[in-house]
């Protein structure tokens, strides 16, 4: 029987693993330089340790593969092992600086909160996240901003010089739109509509905050961080209240503005960037998110008015409209506290919550979700069935959907958009079983397992230090299978398995 | 490539998609609360 990995496999994986490795290293100079600003010394430290670490990991793994870099070509297999692989890696060593803070528990629960940064879901375990740092904070924020455009994308723009073995890892991280034919070209044009974002949007929430009684310095970095977690559909804040700690009505329309626009597919972005302004009206993707956003939205507010919960059209468009949408886009940014959706939207709210969760944003964005391209393309899907059904059997009409460029609807792309729904739905059923065995009620187990599984982060009240570790580590696996797709993720597994069938077959020879 | 006036238009474009949803839920939900 003969094995599918061999060392040289191994090698050209660890290459790169290490290589994106090295750059999560330099990107933990940006705490380090706001420790020194902020004259923050323990957590100084607590970075200049990680670092070390992180280097030295990341050397012995770029040592030991780089021998095999100029004789093997980066395939399929490899380019999404390293993809997924890399994200396990750098879940640990991100995780260093929130254990030695001492602000996590424990190290399981340090890894939960740096995947749900990565992921930009938006749970969190962390302790007295009033008192943190400022460059602990620059370190959660940068997290969930770089983990939604994609490390591996980073160091795809920064590191790696093969183009072709980048475009394998690129498509492993769960994006396949190609903005130019050059992959790199592909990271540098995400980067750039980031940081022209980043500029605007932190200038924007600067103003806003300093409007509102922030100090002008305190005003900045909110802004700068609130508008990370928006534009990466993340979800994380600077304090424990998230957006209730702002108070402000002006915030949090700024903020809603950049999550919409943050949950739209970069291809999108760079078509009406470059003049393609109609884009935004034509693409299946904004047409699915705007119907659907409308949708929920209406049976959101039906409801919470029947139980008469908001009694103004302001009081219930910031509350219910705005965690809909920070639902829907998958943020997790929320200005309620957990417990008032299990004790104030009934289970109809929870439910209608639930569903924005699973299909979250677009494709090849920030968001999580099932994406609002499948869900447009499966629906399409249905309607010209039963189209197909009624009209005669003679005729012969083709379908089609324009997401950047017309394309003809056929079988495979509805079968591969409904095979990635299918997932989705086994991984959410499986955490809300799970969260009820573990006795929580069914209602906030299926709250919390879509907001898991979508990337979301807003939370019923079961994330928890206290919670069941049980549930802890299968959050965590949601989490990361949810944000690539599922794909490169089945490929690790199968490849760990081809390992462990190797190392079977060796011994047995033996 | 990508010119700035294009990338400023671009992004009123994609604020006034954002305004326009926002107000139609607005719409929407004084009309559902009267």
């Amino acid at each position: 029987m003969k094995s599918r990995i061999q060392l040289k496999d191994l090698r050209i994986i660890s290459y790169y693993t290490g290589a994106i490795t090295m750059g999560t290293a330099a990107l933990m100079v940006i705490p380090l330089i706001v420790a020194i600003l902020f004259a923050e010394w323990t957590t100084f430290i607590d970075f200049l340790i990680s670092i070390g670490i992180s280097l030295d990991v990341g050397l012995i793994l770029m040592i030991y593969g780089r021998k095999e870099l100029k004789k093997t070509r980066v395939q399929w297999k490899h380019g999404l092992v390293i993809s997924s692989l890399s994200w396990i890696m750098l879940m640990m060593l991100c995780a260093i600086p929130y254990r030695l803070s001492g602000n996590s528990l424990s190290m399981l629960d340090a890894c939960f909160d740096v995947m749900s940064g990565f992921t930009t879901t938006g749970v969190l375990l962390l302790q007295d996240l009033d008192h943190i740092s400022m460059a602990f904070n620059m370190w959660r924020h940068i997290l969930t901003f770089i983990g939604g455009q994609g490390m591996v994308v980073l160091a795809l723009s920064l590191l790696v010089k093969d183009t072709v073995g980048a475009y394998k890892m690129y498509v492993g991280e769960g994006k396949d739109v190609e903005l130019v034919p050059n992959v790199k070209g592909t990271a540098k044009i995400i980067w750039i509509i980031s940081m022209i974002y980043l500029a605007v949007g932190t200038i924007a929430l600067w103003i806003n905050g300093m409007l509102i009684g922030l100090s002008p310095i305190t005003a900045f970095f909110h802004g700068m961080f609130i508008f990370m977690s928006a534009w990466s559909t993340g979800g994380f804040a600077p304090m424990s209240q998230n957006m209730m700690y702002y108070h402000s009505f002006s915030y949090e329309i700024v903020s809603v503005i950049f999550f919409i626009i943050g949950s739209f597919n970069f291809g999108l972005h760079y078509s009406v960037w470059k003049g393609d302004k109609k884009e935004i009206i034509k693409n299946i993707e904004t047409k699915s998110f705007f119907i659907t956003a409308t949708l929920t939205s209406v049976l959101v507010i039906l409801i919470l008015d029947k139980l008469n919960i908001y009694t103004d059209a302001m009081g219930m468009f910031r509350r219910g409209v705005y965690n809909l949408l920070s639902a829907h886009t998958t943020t997790g940014f929320g200005n309620v506290y957990a417990r008032q959706f299990a004790l104030e939207w009934g289970d109809f709210g929870i439910l209608i919550m639930v569903i924005a969760m699973l299909i979250g944003g677009s494709a090849c964005s920030t968001a999580g979700g099932f994406k609002g391209l499948r869900v447009g393309v499966v629906f399409k899907g249905i309607i010209n069935e039963i189209k197909k059904l009624l009209s005669s059997e003679r005729r012969v009409t083709v379908y089609k959907f324009h997401h950047l460029k017309d394309t003809i609807l056929d079988d495979a792309i509805i079968k591969s958009s409904a095979i990635i729904i299918i997932c989705y739905m086994v991984l959410f059923t499986v955490g809300t079983a799970l969260g009820a065995y573990y006795g929580y009620p069914l209602s906030h187990s299926a709250f919390e397992a879509a907001s898991v599984t979508g990337n979301v982060g807003l939370s019923i009240g079961i994330t928890a230090p206290t919670m069941p570790v049980g549930l802890k580590i299968y959050y965590i696996f949601a989490m990361y299978i949810g944000r690539l797709e599922f794909l490169s993720v089945f490929a690790l597994i199968g490849f760990i398995f081809g390992g462990i069938k190797k190392v079977c077959v060796g011994l047995v020879r033996r | 490539m990508l010119k700035k006036n294009r990338i400023v238009s671009g992004i009123l474009v994609e604020c006034g998609f954002v305004f326009v949803l926002m107000s139609l839920l607005l719409l929407i939900e004084v009309i559902i609360m009267r």
